[in-house]
């Protein structure tokens, strides 16, 4: 049986005006406060979201996302999902946030 | 195999894992398997938020040929999936009920006389080629 695999949220701010923040592992029901809890920092005017290494994600998971998108929005910044999983992609069209987090299309 | 769980956050993915891992010995193809522990997750989730007053929950599930049938029991004060509106692209909630309707082959939400709600997803199962499932898994 696999285990279950820990959240990691990696955050760069080298860059001013843009953080990068990578998600891996399990954005569940069990782990999704850290995420929207994350410190930022300010003066960001973009937030990257890669989640390309998650290896689930359920909607308590898509709802931190939600709630971290209104964070930064409260900022006068914007958030973008730059990179997902297949699978996330069509979670993320069945849940109708595809446009929200203004995914690539792919 | 069917379990009583504790009503907290940490058995959702105690309980994922367990099925995931049987559903994986049996052979299930990984895209379906995925299907079904998202469809679980969201059950499970919604007791341990929801179904106040119960302290446990019982989570089962079946494999009859190619079909999956999971039933999730609480002794809560039970709810109206139809008062549960779909969540707008940017609430951050109601999305529980949405996946679970699109990922399982079939949704049943009952309430029961005593207390508590039952719902009982349904997925087709597909077996990867060789698998072991299917030789044994006759009803």
């Amino acid at each position: 049986m696999p285990d279950k695999t820990p959240l990691q949220i990696e955050i760069d701010s080298s860059d001013k005006t843009t953080v990068q923040l990578a998600v891996r592992g399990d954005l569940d029901f069990d782990t999704a406060d850290e995420l929207s809890s994350v410190r930022l920092g300010d003066g960001f005017e973009r937030v990257d979201v890669d989640l390309s290494g998650l290896g689930f994600i359920d909607s308590s998971g898509l709802a931190a996302l939600v709630r971290l998108y209104q964070r930064v929005a409260a900022e006068d910044a914007v958030l973008r999902v730059v990179a997902v999983t297949p699978y996330l992609r069509n979670l993320m069209r069945m849940t109708a946030l595809d446009r929200l987090f203004g995914l690539p299309p792919g | 195999m069917a379990l009583r769980l504790p009503r907290d956050a940490a058995s959702v993915p105690l309980i994922r894992q367990m099925l995931d891992g049987t559903l994986n010995s049996l052979g299930v193809e990984p895209e379906i398997r995925d299907d079904i522990e998202l469809m679980l997750t969201e059950a499970c989730s919604n007791v341990v938020k929801h179904a106040a007053p119960s302290d446990e929950y019982t989570v089962s599930a079946m494999v009859y040929d190619d079909l999956c049938v999971i039933r999730v029991v609480d002794t809560g004060h039970g709810f109206d999936p139809a008062s549960v509106r779909d969540a707008t692209p940017g609430s951050e909630n109601g999305r529980g009920l949405q996946i679970m309707r699109a990922l399982a082959d079939d949704v049943r939400f009952t309430n029961k006389r005593e207390n508590g709600a039952v719902v009982c997803l349904e997925k087709r199962l597909r077996y990867s080629p060789g698998a072991a499932g299917p030789h044994f898994i006759r009803t």
